[in-house]
């Protein structure tokens, strides 16, 4: 398996594409491309340490102003979430937490919630979530 | 080669497992002075995935 991820490959022209249109600054634009490069090392070498027992590696300091801007709200929308809930509901949440982490790898559908759940306001994120914890830990738990 | 939609997938995971830390997990609870500005900045930035997903 790790043997596709550790062969280097050209962007593709949809991601140079995805790039461009993600940014309207041609150097940032340049220092994104980097940035996927550097992730796509990390992803290699950390499936290579997964798979032969050795300490994991740490992620790739991101150097474009996007993708920096783009974990920083990814991390604010998680703390956000997260003062918002009980105790309850997040014991829930940190139950499914390395099943999501895992599954977000291979799983298109459980993706696409988390990426619209993102894309909320993080008040309605949280309405979503009471509504449809227990069906997310159904459908995780099979 | 992973691609853009990718990426943001991957910072997705490397938050969770980040939260999901023992570290992390112990510190819940205790990021209120942290709400106002994490709430401002939260909500001003909902376009920016939606312009990824659509990329």
């Amino acid at each position: 398996m790790h043997e596709n991820k550790t062969e280097l490959h050209p962007l593709s022209q949809e991601t140079i594409e995805g790039v461009q249109a993600a940014t309207a600054d041609p150097i940032d634009a340049m220092r994104l491309a980097a940035d996927l490069y550097a992730s796509n090392a990390y992803a290699a070498e950390r499936a290579l340490a997964l798979e032969t027992g050795r300490q994991l590696p740490e992620p790739p300091k991101l150097i474009s102003h996007y993708l920096r801007a783009a974990a920083l709200d990814i991390h604010a929308r998680f703390q956000v979430m997260g003062a918002l809930l009980n105790t309850d509901d997040l014991r829930r949440l940190e139950a499914l937490g390395p099943i999501v982490e895992q599954r977000l790898a291979t799983d298109e559908q459980l993706g696409e919630v988390v990426m619209t759940l993102l894309a909320m306001k993080p008040e309605d994120a949280v309405l979503w979530i009471r509504a449809h914890l227990g069906d997310l830990e159904a459908r995780l738990s099979s | 080669m992973i691609g853009l939609d990718t990426m943001i997938r991957e910072l997705i995971r490397e938050e969770i497992r980040r939260l999901i830390r023992p570290d992390a997990l112990a510190a819940n609870g205790n990021n209120s002075e942290e709400d106002l500005e994490l709430r401002e900045r939260a909500a001003g930035v909902a376009t920016r995935f939606k312009k990824t997903r659509s990329s």
